[in-house]
């Protein structure tokens, strides 16, 4: 660069943040403004947080050391967990691939399918895991059918949605080239579609079942079996020692399958 | 007889129906004219290269022989049979018929070269035994197989075909054309992102494999030297509509040059 060159940068007048827009403005001093009183509004104070830690302090110092006695019923209880959401995630996850394909532009095949199939995925999704629990505790019972069930129908609304994105984002070039052949609606799906989504399906299903460990803990404490019952039952005893062993089993569970599910994702994506 | 076949071949009723007759297409994107008034044939055998500038819509004739894109006007007609009047299964069968070869290969990712080969055969069989290799049954597979190997691409069957170079990709895709057995090939830019030697012997096995099956074959290309080597007919598209139809032979090499260099600039 010569110096001639050099000299007509205005380096000066060069800014090093932008001046926001008003629009931009505003929307801050909104989200701000929201938190601040979002904040307020729940009671949420230092003097709260301050006055709850000497509490906070006594629970700890009664859970441990945690007390092993119900280990064994604690083990089954957790096993039965991870059963429900391993049967709930797998059972979602079938259920979402072909409402995910009705729900898909281009891949389903009509406009009005479409949209009935984006709605009941974004009823699945929006209504929370432990109102399906509810649910499905009044319908089926108290026990691990209703959490497989609440389970189930969770993880329908989330795949359903990825799964729904990652064939619409799959390139179009395959697709055409398949039409053009002669191929059915069907034959494009699995052949052009799957195969090109495959890495985002294993993602979502992998993170659906850690979701769903996850998730499983909860559904026990509004009756839908599994190791959250005990933690109910325990916190309702006071036995906050018995508790500590169940959130470090329920800690190591979900580790496990956390990394576990890493794993499998880096060899397989 | 229908008015669109009679267009085709005259009033003389024994007059050969050609594999593709295309009358009066028009096409607009929006409110933009792509073209209009078109007129095209290709005759059983015979090799016809398409020319024109970037816009002028030659790749868009291609795909509204395989209704990929909607015409607003005008018949195809592939071997008397008007393509635009026809609807679901009617309309995959007429499709089954064209072979079509894209510029950018248009293979699956993540699947063999096998596996996209044997898709070919989607134009004649339904089900998994057509989507994938492992899934497919010994005669489909070894008629992929066979393609392959027509390709030179026999050692890389199983390979990955993201895994392949552009030629080799582009190879995949002719094997993938050849396995739906043809009535009509369509070619847009099969040498367009490849380099000129790759370009070349593209060209040269599509060209070996069509005559050799005897099928019809409609290529767009913007290389001369492709044009004129690999076709019995040059026609020309400019302004939206066809600027010349000549026989390759008969064709000034100044004329080719200078619309090529028109359609450059």
């Amino acid at each position: 660069m010569t110096d001639a060159s050099r000299s007509i940068l205005p380096r000066a007048t060069i800014p090093r943040f932008e001046r926001p827009s008003a629009g931009a403005f505003i929307a801050w001093v909104i989200v701000v403004g929201l938190a601040v009183w979002s904040v307020g509004g729940v009671g949420l104070s230092p003097e709260r947080l301050a006055r709850g830690l000497p509490a906070l302090s006594g629970i700890l110092n009664r859970m441990f050391p945690p007390d092993l006695e119900r280990l064994p019923q604690i083990l089954w209880s957790l096993l039965v967990t991870f059963q429900m959401a391993a049967a709930g995630a797998v059972l979602g996850l079938i259920l979402a691939f072909p409402l995910a394909a009705l729900a898909a532009e281009g891949v389903s095949p009509h406009p009005v399918v479409r949209q009935a199939a984006r709605a009941l995925i974004a009823l699945f999704r929006t209504v929370p895991d432990l109102v399906w629990a509810l649910l499905f505790v009044i319908a089926v019972g108290l026990g691990p059918p209703a959490g497989v069930l609440a389970i189930m129908v969770d993880k329908i609304g989330f795949a359903g949605r990825f799964f729904a994105e990652a064939m619409e984002e799959t390139d179009q070039g395959p697709r055409e080239a398949l039409t053009a052949l002669g191929a059915s609606r069907l034959d494009v799906l699995f052949c052009a579609i799957v195969p090109q989504a495959m890495p985002s399906f294993i993602a979502t299903s992998l993170f659906s079942l850690e979701k769903a460990v996850r998730g499983s803990v909860i559904l026990g404490l509004v009756g839908a079996g599994g190791v959250g019952v005990e933690l109910k039952v325990a916190f309702d005893l006071f036995a906050y020692s018995t508790a500590a062993t169940i959130i470090i089993c329920i800690f190591l569970l979900v580790l496990v399958v956390e990394q576990s599910s890493n794993w499998v994702r880096r060899k397989l994506i | 007889m229908n008015e669109a076949v009679l267009n085709c071949v005259g009033s003389a009723i024994d007059q050969v129906v050609p594999p593709l007759c295309i009358r009066n297409l028009a096409v607009s994107f929006g409110a933009k004219r792509i073209f209009s008034g078109v007129d095209l044939e290709v005759a059983e055998g015979e090799a016809v290269a398409l020319i024109g500038a970037n816009g002028s819509g030659k790749s868009t004739i291609l795909r509204c022989i395989v209704r990929l894109v909607e015409p607003i006007e005008g018949s195809i007609l592939i071997r008397g049979q008007d393509v635009l009047s026809l609807q679901g299964e009617r309309l995959k069968v007429a499709r089954s018929g064209v072979g079509f070869v894209f510029q950018k290969h248009n293979l699956v990712p993540r699947l063999s070269a096998l596996s996209n080969v044997l898709h070919g055969a989607q134009a004649r069989a339904r089900g998994p035994g057509v989507w994938f290799q492992s899934l497919a049954s010994s005669q489909m597979r070894d008629e992929a197989l066979t393609w392959l190997d027509a390709v030179g691409l026999l050692p890389q069957a199983l390979q990955r075909v993201d895994s392949l170079s552009g030629g080799q990709s582009q190879r995949v895709a002719i094997a993938r054309m050849l396995m739906q057995r043809p009535k009509l090939v369509l070619v847009d830019e099969p040498d367009a992102s490849l380099d000129p030697k790759t370009g070349r012997e593209v060209m040269e096995l599509l060209h070996r494999l069509a005559k050799a099956e005897g099928v019809p074959i409609l290529i767009v290309s913007h290389r001369l030297e492709h044009v004129k080597s690999y076709s019995d007919r040059i026609i020309g598209l400019a302004g939206g509509h066809v600027a010349f139809n000549l026989a390759s032979a008969a064709a000034d090499p100044a004329l080719l040059r200078g619309f090529f260099e028109d359609a450059k600039s």
